[in-house]
């Protein structure tokens, strides 16, 4: 499913955008990336948030708007796996928030991003 | 997106996964501008959770899902020998002492969490001493599972779900300890098991 519906998510990026809400973002064309789990964690890496205020975030973050069913999958996989835990709820929102274990797997994928990141671009560079 | 949207779309997802998200799902849609692409979203969504419920459930070798498939490989062998010590003293039917007597089997072999041996092996004879011997039986026979029983399989699912934990012996030791008015249950007491100690002794290693 990942692979499959990227290029529809990047559809529904373009016309959520079109829709309103965020007015710039210049990431949701070449530069669109999705990995769902990993936006949760690096949303919930500066603090509990529940849903909606996720979404915001990771759309601060890089430009992608994840869909409802997107999150909640994201959110599912994540909570099993125990790298976030479900908080008390307060008026009528689902809050989360990272575990040690989330933390230390966010910190690991995104040294070898930032190896990766750097590595292209130096590349591109030397071109 | 409208309540009525919100709880159609949630209803789409596997049972399982309703139990855990169902309320927060609907808020959170309830929240969330509606749209044909939203909707799609949660429908795929659906498929997904269902596509990987199917594949959780799946037990190589089997076609489909069974009823087992949920139990841990030790948990699965107490039951057979739960089976066993049924047909051995020639039971038509499997109580709640036969199933403690396979957890106990099955326990020994795992070096007993909650239980030594002695004790264990005390267990074993307290509940072994009220069976009825009678003519033993073949193996092969269907046996069916007494009433109470499916009640303390039904516990112990409740008990390892609480967890998310596939069905292991340690649940299947708090189901017969919760079907509290079984002699199984009324032996285990008497050893010192107690139900809350022990959940909570399961969730602090969880």
């Amino acid at each position: 499913l990942q692979a499959g519906s990227a290029s529809w998510h990047d559809y529904y990026v373009r016309r959520s955008t079109k829709r309103s809400v965020v007015k710039s973002e210049p990431e949701s064309g070449l530069g669109y990336f999705s990995d769902p789990p990993l936006l949760v964690l690096a949303s919930l890496a500066s603090g509990p948030k529940h849903g909606h205020a996720m979404i915001e975030d990771i759309v601060g973050l890089c430009g992608t708007r994840l869909g409802p069913g997107t999150l909640y999958g994201a959110i599912t996989r994540l909570e099993q796996d125990r790298l976030i835990e479900s908080l008390p709820p307060e008026d009528r929102r689902y809050p989360y928030r990272i575990t040690p274990k989330g933390a230390a797997l966010l910190h690991a994928k995104l040294s070898t991003l930032q190896r990766l990141a750097r590595a292209g671009l130096r590349r591109l560079e030397a071109q | 997106m409208t309540r009525r949207m919100a709880c159609f779309l949630t209803s789409l997802y596997p049972r399982r996964w309703r139990e855990r998200y169902r309320e927060e799902f609907v808020e959170f849609l309830q929240g969330h501008p509606s749209g044909i692409f939203a909707t799609l979203n949660v429908i795929t969504g659906a498929l997904y959770q269902h596509w990987r419920a199917l594949r959780e459930h799946h037990v190589p070798g089997t076609r489909r899902a069974t009823v087992f498939s949920t139990y841990e490989g030790r948990a699965r062998r107490a039951i057979f020998f739960a089976r066993y010590e049924a047909s051995h003293v020639g039971s038509r039917i499997i109580e709640a002492d036969h199933l403690l007597l396979g957890v106990l089997r099955e326990h020994g072999d795992a070096g007993g969490r909650f239980l030594n041996a002695s004790t264990a092996t005390a267990i074993s004879e307290s509940a072994r001493s009220q069976l009825i011997s009678g003519e033993r039986r073949d193996i092969s026979g269907d046996l069916p599972l007494s009433e109470q029983c499916k009640r303390i399989l039904a516990y112990s699912y409740e008990e390892a779900e609480r967890l998310r934990h596939r069905v292991g012996i340690e649940h299947l030791l708090l189901g017969i300890l919760r079907e509290d008015k079984s002699h199984a249950a009324s032996i285990l007491r008497n050893s010192g098991l107690d139900l809350d100690a022990m959940r909570a002794k399961l969730a602090r290693e969880a």
